[in-house]
C-alpha cells in the first residue's frame, strides 16, 4: 500500500468523530483541524448523546497549547423513539509552538464510568507566506495543485475499485465551490458519477493546504494499461485590481465589489492505471464474469410436491463487486426436469444483493434430486478463483393426479439443430395476402404531414369555442348585439336609399332615409322604434363626444327626412328631378361618411 | 328501359377490362403459391428463395414473414426464423399462428424472451399503425362532440361526457403510439448468430460475459461504431453488430430493401 494510501485512511478515519459508547449514552469527541499553522486554532468538540444533564468534562492542561472553553451547545430533538438529548462542550485549543502533538487520552466520567476518549495527532505547521500573497512557496511547492490514485493498485478486470481525486490549495487562496472535471472517462475504464467527500487539511512537503476530495467508482472494462488524464478548472476569488479612472474610483468599486472570479485550469498528473487479466489458470468452468467477495444460498420451495408440480429455485448472491454484471449459474439437469429461464428480482436485488427465482418442474418420479449447484467468481483480495457449492436438493415426490394437469413437453433439444422433417409441430404456412405493404415510402403514420394535420384539431376546436362564446355573449346582452348590428343595417339601408333616390318616388326615398337613420341610430343606442327621435339622438351623440358640426348634421339629416316626409305636398309622389338626385347623391355619401365618424366613438 | 342499354353496355365492358386486366401483384402471388408447393414438397431452400425474393423487391406482409420464417425453422436457420417471426408479430401483433410458431422455436433454440411490464405487454396488442388510426379518430371525434356541445343552446351534458370519454381514449391511443414508437426508436434485436456472447466492453479482448443463444432477443442500449450495447434479463453488455439484426425499426420500412437493417435512430 502506498504512503499516499495509507494517508487516505488515516485521514479518512481520524475525520471521523470518535465516538464511545457509554452505558446507553454515545459520546464523539473530534478536534479539527489536525493541521494548522501556528496562530491558528483548532476546535475540540465533545459531544454527549442521551445522557441529559451530563457534567462538563474537564481537560487537564496539554502541553504546547492554550485552551479556553468555547462555549456550550444543547439540542433536544422530538422522534417516534422518543426525545433526544445532545450536549456539545466546544474548546479552544491555540498552539504556542510547531511541532507534532499528541493530544489526549482523556478520561471522562459519566454516571459512574469512565470512559477513554482516544489521542488526537496534531500537526503545526510554522508561520507561512502572509494570507493572500501569490506565488510559490519558499520552498517551491505549488500552491494549487490535484493528485488522482486508485484505492487500491493494479485492480482486476471487473473488479469495482475507486478514483480518488484530491484537490490541494494553499491557504492563501481562494476558491469558488464550483469545480468543472472532465475528460475523466476513458475507454477500457467505466467511471460513474462522483461524490465529494469530507474536505480537509494536510501537510505536503512541509507546506499547510486544504483539501477537497472526490470519490468516483471505477471498474475496469478490459485488461490493459490505461491513462487516466482528467482536466479540472477551479475558479479562483482574487481581489479586483483597483481601476485608476478618477470618476470610477469617486465611488469605488460598487457596484461590483473588490473580488473578481478568475477561471484556473489544474494539471492532474495523469494516472497509469493497469487493470490485470482475470488469470487463467484455476478458472472454474461455470465463472461467468463475477469478481468481488461474494455469498451465495440457494432456497428450494417447496421439495414436497407432484410430478408435473412446478417448483421455485431462489438464488441469493451478496456481497462486493460487480453485481450488476452477476448472472445466476448454469442448472444442469437432465430430461427429468423442465427448466425455465431464471429471472431477476429486481425488489429483492439491493446494492449488496441480487435476487434471481428460477422454475423448475419435475416430469416424472426419476426426477428425485436438484444436483448441486455451482456459483464461481472471482475474489481479488485472495487473488484466486473460489467456488461455492449448494445442494443437492432432495424431492419428496408425489405421483401426478389422475385429473391434474399433464405436463407434455418435448424432450430438451440441442441448440444446434440438424434440418429435419418436424412433421406438424408448426403452424402450417399461411395464405398470400390481399394486400402488400410498400418499402419504397414511409406509411402514412411515419409521415410527419400526418402529425402536423392534426394540430388543426384544437385550433379548429378554438375557433368554435370562441364562435359561441360570442354568440352567447352577444344573446345575453342585447344591447351589443344591436350596437354591432347598426353598422350592417344602415349600409342595408342606405342601399335601399340609393335605390330608391334612382328609381322610385321622392316620398319612398325620404323614407329610405329615415330607415337608414332610424335603423343605424336605433342600433347604435339600443333605442326602441319610437324613441328615434331628433332630439334624442343628438343627446346621445353629444355625451359620446361627436363634434357640434356632425350633430348639427344629424339633425339636418333629421329635419329634411321629417319636412318630406309628413310635409312635402303631392310633389313627393313623384320622382325627384335630376339636379335635386344628384343633390342627394353627394347628401347620401355625407350621410355615409357621417355614419362612419359615429361608428369610430367609444360610446 | 331500352335508353339505359348503351349506359349499361358502356359499363359491362369497362368492368371486364378492369377485371381482365392482371393486378399488379398477380405475379407475386404466383410465386407464393410455388413457394407453398416447394415447401409442401420439402424444397425448402426453393421455397425460401422464393419468399426472399418477394421480400427483396420491397413490399412487405405479415404472411410473407411468417412463411419465410416456417421454412428457415425447416432449414435450421433458427435465429433468423425468430427473427422473422418477431417482424410479422410487429405487423400483426395478434397472430396467434405466430406466437406459437415463435414459441416453439424459441423453445429448441432455448433463446432469451424479453419480459415487459404488464402494461407494455397491453400496449403492444395493437401495432403502431392501429394506435396511430385509434388516436387520430377519438381526437377528432372529441373535438367534433366538443364543438357540437358547445355550439347547442342546451348543451347536454350527455355530450360532454361522451367527449370526456373519447378524450380519455385518445390518450390511451397516444400512449400507445409512445409505446411503440421507443421500440422503433430502441428496437429489440434478433441473435442470429450462434455460440454468441456479450462482453463487458465493446472490445473484442473484453471480458465475455453472458450468453445469447440464436433467437434470443434483447433490447437496443447504446451503440459504438461497430458495437451494440444489448439488455437482457436486466443485465447489459456489448455484442457485434453482425451477430443479430433488428426488429423491423420504423425506418427500416421506408428505408427500401437491404441486405443489413440499420438501427435509428
Amino acid at each position: 500500500m502506498t504512503p499516499c494510501q495509507h494517508r487516505w485512511i488515516f485521514l479518512t478515519a481520524g475525520w471521523l468523530a470518535t465516538i464511545v459508547w457509554a452505558a446507553a449514552a454515545t459520546i464523539e469527541f473530534d478536534i479539527q483541524p489536525r493541521a494548522v499553522q501556528l496562530g491558528e486554532s483548532v476546535t475540540c468538540r465533545i459531544t454527549i448523546r442521551g445522557a441529559a444533564g451530563a457534567p462538563a468534562p474537564s481537560l487537564p492542561p496539554i502541553p504546547g497549547f492554550e485552551v479556553t472553553s468555547a462555549g456550550t451547545e444543547q439540542n433536544i430533538s422530538i422522534t417516534p423513539a422518543g426525545q433526544e438529548h445532545s450536549l456539545t462542550y466546544t474548546y479552544r485549543l491555540t498552539p504556542r509552538e510547531a511541532g507534532e502533538f499528541t493530544v489526549g487520552p482523556f478520561t471522562y466520567a459519566l454516571r459512574g464510568d469512565s470512559v477513554e476518549l482516544p489521542a488526537v495527532r496534531i500537526q503545526v505547521l510554522s508561520a507561512g507566506p502572509a494570507a493572500g500573497t501569490v506565488g510559490a512557496s519558499p520552498q517551491g511547492s505549488p500552491l494549487l495543485f490535484a493528485t488522482l490514485q486508485p484505492d487500491r493498485p493494479n485492480p482486476y478486470v471487473q473488479e469495482p475499485f475507486y478514483l480518488l481525486l484530491s484537490l490541494y490549495y494553499s491557504q492563501g487562496l481562494n476558491l469558488d465551490r464550483d469545480i468543472s472535471l472532465s475528460d475523466l472517462r476513458t475507454a477500457g475504464i467505466g467511471v460513474g458519477s462522483g461524490e465529494e467527500l469530507p474536505g480537509g487539511r494536510e501537510v505536503v512537503s512541509n507546506q499547510l493546504y486544504d483539501v477537497r476530495r472526490f470519490r468516483f467508482p471505477a471498474q475496469g472494462l478490459s485488461a490493459g494499461t490505461f491513462t487516466v488524464a482528467p482536466r479540472m478548472r477551479v475558479n479562483l476569488i482574487e481581489p479586483r485590481a483597483r481601476s485608476r479612472d478618477p470618476f470610477f474610483d469617486v465611488f469605488g468599486d460598487f457596484p461590483f465589489g473588490r473580488r473578481q472570479v478568475q477561471p484556473t485550469d489544474i494539471d492532474v498528473v495523469p494516472l497509469q492505471l493497469a487493470v490485470r487479466e482475470l488469470p487463467a489458470k484455476g478458472r472454474p468452468s461455470g465463472f461467468a464474469g463475477a469478481v468481488g467477495e461474494f455469498t451465495f444460498d440457494v432456497q428450494a420451495q417447496p421439495t414436497e410436491l407432484r410430478v408435473g408440480d412446478p417448483l421455485t429455485l431462489t438464488l441469493s448472491i451478496r456481497g462486493r463487486g460487480n453485481l450488476d454484471a452477476v448472472t445466476p449459474p448454469a442448472i444442469v439437469l437432465g430430461d427429468g426436469f423442465r427448466v425455465y429461464e431464471p429471472k431477476i428480482l429486481p425488489d429483492a436485488s439491493r446494492g449488496d444483493q441480487r435476487v434471481f427465482e428460477q422454475v423448475i418442474i419435475p416430469r416424472n418420479r426419476d426426477a428425485t434430486e436438484i444436483p448441486p449447484i455451482a456459483f464461481s467468481f472471482f475474489n481479488p483480495r485472495t487473488e484466486r478463483y473460489e467456488t461455492l457449492v449448494r445442494g443437492p436438493f432432495s424431492l419428496a415426490l408425489q405421483p401426478a393426479t389422475a385429473d391434474g394437469p399433464m405436463v407434455v413437453q418435448s424432450s430438451p433439444r440441442p441448440s444446434v439443430v440438424i434440418p429435419e422433417a418436424l412433421g406438424t409441430d408448426l403452424v402450417y404456412l399461411q395464405p398470400a395476402p390481399r394486400r402488400w405493404v410498400s418499402l419504397a415510402s414511409p406509411p402514412w403514420y411515419a409521415r410527419p404531414r400526418t402529425w402536423a394535420l392534426q394540430g388543426f384539431a384544437p385550433v379548429l376546436l378554438a375557433l368554435v369555442f370562441a364562435y359561441a362564446r360570442r354568440r352567447d355573449e352577444l344573446a345575453r346582452d342585447s344591447a351589443k348585439a344591436r350596437r354591432l348590428e347598426a353598422p350592417r343595417s344602415a349600409r342595408e339601408a342606405l342601399v335601399a336609399a340609393t335605390t330608391a333616390l334612382e328609381t322610385g318616388p321622392a316620398q319612398e326615398f325620404f323614407e329610405s332615409v329615415w330607415r337608414v337613420l332610424a335603423d343605424y341610430f336605433g342600433h347604435r343606442f339600443n333605442l326602441a322604434p319610437g324613441e328615434v327621435t331628433r332630439e334624442e339622438v343628438a343627446l346621445r351623440l353629444h355625451r359620446a363626444g361627436l363634434p357640434a358640426a356632425d350633430i348639427q348634421q344629424v339633425r339636418e339629416f333629421f329635419g329634411q327626412c321629417e319636412d318630406m316626409r309628413f310635409g312635402g305636398g303631392p310633389a313627393v309622389r313623384q320622382p325627384l328631378d335630376e339636379p335635386s338626385r344628384a343633390l342627394w347623391r353627394a347628401r347620401l355619401d355625407e350621410l355615409s361618411a357621417l355614419l362612419r365618424r359615429c361608428e369610430r366613438l367609444r360610446r | 328501359m331500352t335508353r339505359y342499354l348503351p349506359i349499361l353496355l358502356v359499363c359491362c365492358i369497362v368492368g371486364a377490362l378492369v377485371h381482365a386486366a392482371p393486378p399488379p401483384h398477380a405475379d407475386r402471388e404466383q410465386r407464393f403459391v410455388e413457394a407453398r408447393i416447394a415447401f409442401d414438397e420439402g424444397r425448402f431452400q426453393d421455397a425460401f428463395d422464393l419468399y426472399e425474393g418477394i421480400r427483396q423487391e420491397g413490399v412487405v406482409a405479415p404472411q410473407l414473414y411468417f412463411n419465410l420464417a416456417n421454412t428457415q425453422v425447416r432449414l435450421g436457420q433458427l435465429g433468423q426464423a425468430v427473427l422473422n417471426y418477431r417482424r410479422a408479430l410487429t405487423l400483426r401483433p395478434r397472430d396467434p399462428d405466430a406466437r406459437a410458431n415463435l414459441r416453439f422455436t424459441l423453445d429448441i433454440t432455448r433463446g432469451i424472451a424479453p419480459e415487459y411490464p404488464a402494461f407494455i405487454r397491453l400496449f403492444r396488442q395493437l401495432n403502431l399503425a392501429e394506435w396511430s388510426t385509434c388516436a387520430i379518430v377519438t381526437l377528432w371525434l372529441t373535438i367534433g362532440l366538443l364543438a357540437v356541445q358547445r355550439l347547442r343552446v342546451r348543451r347536454p351534458s350527455w355530450l360532454l361526457q361522451v367527449a370526456t370519454a373519447t378524450a380519455l381514449a385518445t390518450l390511451v391511443a397516444g400512449a400507445g403510439c409512445l409505446v411503440e414508437w421507443s421500440f422503433h426508436r430502441r428496437p429489440e434485436i434478433v441473435i442470429t448468430a450462434r455460440d454468441v456472447q456479450s462482453r463487458f466492453a465493446p472490445l473484442a479482448e473484453a471480458t465475455p460475459h453472458m450468453k445469447l443463444p440464436a433467437g434470443s432477443t434483447v433490447r437496443l442500449v447504446e451503440r459504438s461504431a461497430d458495437w451494440w450495447k444489448v439488455a437482457a434479463g436486466g443485465n447489459t453488455g456489448w455484442i457485434p453488430a453482425n451477430v443479430g439484426e433488428p426488429v423491423l425499426p420504423l425506418r427500416e420500412m421506408w428505408s427500401g430493401p437491404t441486405g443489413h437493417a440499420t438501427v435509428g435512430p
